[in-house]
């Protein structure tokens, strides 16, 4: 029974692919496990990892957030011009996480209480996004606090910091996942219809599930700034796309109600280890993405067949065995 | 069932919403700058609409034929062809016939490709179209990396940029196909089943209606039609690069939508996406008209798109 | 304390769904709302939960207000509603769904574990399924189900209940836990809205009733009042359904024959043959391998291994149901999401197995209208979406375009779900000719084994995948209470 619990899992398909990913790494390249090195790639996915987490909220409600990479990028060039100005660090942060919760508003209530498509209407603020940014920095400049740039780029009894920041994100997210709205978005992802029906106020489910949404964003962004330490514009575009495939290749459905956060992080994971491993291996730069691209397009197809495979497995005890009590009850 | 058709009069023009939104933006372009309506200008943003459609064609099929279809590889396929008939055609037309096969051809196999994903691995099309792009971009960087872009010969470049009785050759081009498509749906068994497929597709599979084919046409229908309009690109923009198609991806999608095509597929026409295309075009053109830098231009075509979504395909409720 | 709904009217579109309908609903009544299809009482079932708006007129529970569409505050105002295409959510288990409105929480803000199990602990052991509470939904059967659904109205212990067909796919076993549950619910003064088309149930459940007809009320009063004559009158139909006492020359040639079927997991396999001009009914409990033997005859399901089917002595491609309705088998479901192309228009829908084959010549619009008027089918112009049209209507077009195919077989899924007494009357007569005239084997399912009784001429009755009892009409051993008595006894026995 618990095992099954765990084989059906919409997650432990891309829990595997992230070990194997880790394993193949380790053996490519074992010093991957030092310290420094950790510290190296922990701070160059740390963003990442935070942003498929605001991406599996969105999704959850079937949803989708395609603002996620120029969002991230510009709370990362905004905080950078707020330092400039000179706010101090602490005002900066939560300056940020207000910005990020208002890009959340927007998207939600485009999409929550106007009722426009997701894709659309996400794309939209992408560009209206991405035009803030470029209007505050058209190119990689500025910098951060030097005593913030060097915490996140620090080690704590040989454990990078970012990744030590990185267990508040999942201890926070932890909260998310056990609240009741979770539930409810998970309801509401799932069958919007019978959701409204079953009495849950389902536009504001959505709403409220882009402010989360958002504030993961700004978290993302933030941690984009201490560890790049410096603002540019394009660094995390990338991530609109890099998002979508960590969550799906960790379980979660882009049809809403299914999956989970730690899933969409392992995926992420994977995706971030990909490359690395490219890079690691001595793959030239230019063969790089196609063979990353093959690479993720095969672990995606496999993931999710597999997770469905192993879940109609799971159903099916589920069926039969209700059907062999049944006979045996008779 | 009492009381019947008592319709609005406006409704019964099709397309009025878009119509009505294009000549807005002929007045609101009139007012910013008299030459927004000189016909050399009309002229450029009708080529670019005609660009595109034509792109848009094949995401209008994708859309339609419904179940979450999507085709986020058309910028992709467009980016491959471009370097593709760079490198392959050079700067004469001699190979040009051989390249263009070779590209068509190979579009149409990244679209069966989609389509083996989506409907024999049942996955999202939204995530394998991603995927593949992914894959084509990566297969467009090692090209490149073979084979450095060169300058059209005179055919290519004439068809991007040259005149056939005084009409760019692209609006020529977008006019032929807007008749091949329409007649496509609207009078060929496939483009009859596209729609049953795009209504209901467990419909259409008890109606005996070969899904399968269908979906797989649909999709590689695409990738040809976005290789169709990676060559129009090449020529119309005279040279080629890695991120030449890129933006054609989500404009083609916002085409198609904004011309009243569901999302949710099945209900639609390709007349709607031309429109959409020449909306689209028309913003563009009129924002730099206003002569903004590129963060502005951004930011507003962005607000625009918001408005223009929200006045032509609000989500039923 | 009464519940009021108060002049209410309603457009889709063009259409006035209701005009001017008043009810009321006081404490221990049960009122039966009753109509055909399209007489608008599904709409005014919504519109009492807050589902729909209403255009005009008010609703009023217990002196207060409906203000807002919403399904919330018609919940908080205390009426509760059991939908007859399910509120429940598939992905989630039966106890998430339970408690989905009004989540216990700690903190305010986190999911209360305990508590919410112990919530739906307590609901759903009011239906018998307190066991199910860890399965997600989509797993449960059909019933259980629908006694999810009633669990989950009674948890909000609401005063008022609306209740749309939910008997109507439950078996008789489940429709006794709801009689009980209703009892107690009138009992403890309580009030309830029973939307039905079935005159037994109507009897047995309410005390008053209001018929709609097109929207309007034709008549209130108390349910022993009026005749069974005219209910079935009002729901639209000029007929009642008159046996043809004798039938034209029934059963010929065997047309289909299925060897090696399993209709459920692991049971033994059976063998099934149907002839031509007779039809055919397959009852018994819900989910004992009905579906299974449908759904492969209709190339919608793979075969399992050492099933195979013949149609006129050639093998059925099975699993590949374009062959197979070419091959002159039509499939017709009650379940329209599965049949309809909502979008497309009426001509696109009847056309539609037209246009999925080669060969065979496309109906013209005249063609078109006669099927439609062959089954007194109401529509506002063949270029209209069929979306437009109440459930019956569009059932009926999917009928109509059978007799555009004239198949060789025609396996029909529960095709008169839900609609009303009048139409299905034509449906059936539709499928007698299409049996008796025309030479089809026509293969049924129902959920109501009173129509499978007086519908079919032969009714196989499965059980666990295997047929424990054969009646016939020509030997005069079929009758709903003998299929009734072959899958009881079978269901005691065991």
């Amino acid at each position: 029974m618990m095992l099954r619990q765990v084989w059906s899992h919409p997650s432990f398909p891309a829990g595997v692919l992230a070990v194997l990913a880790l394993v193949f790494a380790l053996s490519v390249n074992p010093g991957l496990l030092s310290t420094g090195s950790m510290i190296g790639w922990s701070t160059s996915q740390l963003g990442l990892w935070t942003a498929v987490l605001g991406q599996t909220l969105a999704l959850m409600g079937r949803g989708i957030d395609l603002s996620v990479g120029a969002g991230v990028s510009l709370v990362n060039v905004a905080a950078i011009a707020l330092f400039e100005a000179g706010w101090p660090t602490a005002g900066v942060i939560v300056a940020m996480l207000i910005l990020g919760l208002l890009i959340g508003a927007a998207n939600g209530a485009l999409i929550g209480w106007l009722r426009l498509n997701p894709l659309l209407a996400t794309f939209a603020t992408s560009f209206v996004l991405l035009g803030l940014t470029l209007q505050i920095r058209s190119a990689p400049g500025g910098s951060a606090p030097m005593a913030a740039v060097m915490f996140m780029n620090g080690a704590t009894w040989g454990i990078p910091n970012a990744m030590l920041v990185f267990v508040l994100v999942l201890l926070l997210w932890g909260l998310v996942a056990r609240s009741a709205f979770w539930l409810r978005l998970r309801a509401t992802g799932a069958d919007p219809v019978r959701a409204w029906n079953s009495g849950l106020p389902t536009a504001r489910i959505k709403v409220m599930s882009y402010v989360m949404a958002g504030f993961f964003t700004a978290l993302s962004g933030l941690f984009v700034t201490f560890c790049v330490g410096a603002g540019d514009p394009l660094f995390a575009q990338p991530y609109t796309l890099l998002t979508i495939a960590g969550a799906v290749i960790g379980g979660v459905s882009l049809g809403g109600g299914t999956g989970s956060g730690y899933g969409a992080v392992l995926g992420a994971v994977f995706v971030g280890l990909t490359s690395d491993i490219a890079l690691g291996i001595g793959v030239s730069p230019f063969w790089q993405q196609l063979i990353v691209g093959c690479v993720l397009l095969t672990g995606l197809a496999v993931v999710v067949r597999a997770g469905r495979w192993l879940k109609a497995k799971s159903d099916s005890t589920v069926t039969r065995s209700a059907f062999e009590t049944k006979g045996k009850a008779a | 069932m009492t009381a019947l058709a008592r319709t609005h009069p406006l409704r019964r023009i099709p397309h009025a919403g878009s119509l009505g939104m294009i000549l807005l933006l002929l007045v609101a372009g009139r007012l910013v700058n008299p030459s927004f309506l000189s016909p050399m200008n009309l002229w450029a943003v009708l080529s670019v609409s005609a660009l595109l459609a034509v792109a848009s064609a094949g995401q209008t099929l994708v859309i339609l034929s419904g179940n979450q279809g999507i085709d986020l590889s058309v910028g992709a396929i467009m980016t491959l062809t471009a370097l593709m008939v760079s490198g392959m055609a050079g700067s004469s037309d001699e190979a040009v016939p051989l390249t263009l096969a070779v590209v068509l051809a190979l579009g149409a196999l990244i679209g069966l490709a989609n389509g083996i994903g989506v409907r024999f691995l049942a996955l999202y099309p939204l995530v394998v179209t991603l995927g593949v792009s992914f894959v084509i971009e990566g297969l467009a960087l090692v090209y490149a990396q073979s084979q450095p872009p060169q300058m059209p010969g005179p055919l290519i470049e004439s068809i991007g940029i040259g005149r056939f009785f005084g009409i760019p050759w692209l609006v020529v081009i977008g006019a032929v196909m807007t008749v091949l498509m329409t007649l496509l749906l609207r009078f060929t068994r496939y483009g009859r089943q596209l729609y049953l497929v795009g209504s209901n597709i467990r419909a259409a599979q008890m109606a005996g209606v070969p899904v399968t084919r269908v979906v797989l046409t649909t999709y590689a229908a695409s990738g040809l039609l976005a290789a169709v309009a990676g060559v129009l690109l090449y020529g119309y923009v005279a040279s080629a690069n890695l991120s030449i198609g890129a933006p054609y991806t989500m404009m083609t999608i916002a085409a198609t939508v904004i011309g009243g095509t569901a999302l949710s597929g099945g209900s639609g026409s390709f007349i709607g996406t031309v429109l959409g295309a020449v909306i689209f075009s028309l913003i563009s053109n009129l924002l730099i008209m206003l002569g903004l830098g590129p963060a502005l231009r951004y930011a507003i075509s962005g607000l625009v798109l918001i408005a223009v979504l929200f006045a032509t395909s609000r989500d039923a409720a | 304390m009464t519940l009021v709904l108060q002049g209410i009217s309603r457009d889709f579109g063009p259409v006035r769904a209701l005009d001017d309908v008043s009810l009321a609903i006081g404490p221990g009544e049960c009122r039966a709302l009753y109509g055909g299809n399209g007489s608008g009482k599904s709409t005014m079932a919504k519109i009492a939960s807050g589902i729909l708006s209403a255009g005009a007129g008010r609703v009023l529970v217990d002196d207060r207000p409906l203000a807002r569409t919403s399904p919330a505050e018609a919940r908080a105002l205390g009426v509760g509603i059991t939908f007859q295409e399910l509120s429940l959510i598939g992905e989630l288990t039966t106890g998430e769904n339970l408690v989905l409105a009004d989540v216990p929480r700690r903190f305010g803000f986190l999911l209360d574990r305990r508590g919410a199990d112990a919530a739906a602990h307590a609901a759903l052991k009011r239906v018998g399924l307190a066991g199910l509470r860890g399965r997600r939904v989509e797993l449960l059967q059909t019933g259980e189900k629908y006694l999810v659904e009633l669990a989950k109205a009674l948890q909000s212990h609401p005063r008022y209940l609306i209740i749309d067909e939910l008997t109507s796919a439950m078996h008789a076993s489940e429709v006794e836990i709801f009689a009980g549950l209703l009892a107690e619910h009138l009992a403890a003064g309580g009030g309830a809205l029973f939307v039905s088309h079935r005159l037994p149930e109507l009897r047995r459940f309410c005390n008053t009733i209001s018929v709609l007809r097109n929207g309007k009320l034709v008549f209130e009063g108390a349910l022993a009042d009026v005749a069974d004559d005219d209910l079935v009158k009002w729901a639209g139909g000029g007929h009642r359904d008159e046996m043809p006492a004798s039938r034209a020359p029934l059963a010929g040639e065997i047309r289909v024959q299925a060897t090696g079927l399993r209709p459920l997991p692991g049971a033994r396999p059976i063998n099934l043959a149907f002839r031509s001009g007779e039809i055919t009914g397959i009852g018994g409990l819900p989910d004992q391998g009905q579906k299974h033997i449908q759904r492969l005859l209709a190339g919608l399901q793979p075969a399992v291994a050492g099933e195979r089917v013949t149609l006129s002595g050639a093998a059925l491609a099975l699993g590949d149901s374009a062959a197979i309705a070419a091959q002159g088998i039509s499939f017709v479901s009650g379940d329209r999401d599965e049949m309809v192309f909502a979008r497309r228009t009426i001509r696109e829908n009847m056309q539609a197995p037209f246009v999925a084959m080669k060969g065979r010549p496309m109906p013209d619009d005249a063609a078109i209208l006669a099927a439609l008027d062959r089954l007194n089918t109401r529509h506002a112009g063949i270029d209209r979406p069929i979306g437009g049209l109440s459930g019956g209507n569009q059932q009926k077009i999917l009928v109509a375009r059978c007799l555009l195919l004239n198949p060789q077989v025609i396996v029909a899924e529960d095709c008169t779900k839900g609609i009303d007494v009048a139409s299905r009357n034509d449906v059936h007569h539709l499928l007698r000719e299409l049996a008796h005239v025309q030479g089809a084997a026509v293969i049924v399912t129902s959920s109501d084994d009173q129509e499978l009784a007086g519908l079919c001429d032969r009714v196989l009755v499965l059980d666990g995948g295997q047929v424990i009892a054969e009646l016939s009409k020509v030997e005069q051993t079929l009758d709903a209470q003998a299929i009734v008595s072959a899958y009881m006894k079978q269901e005691r026995a065991a």
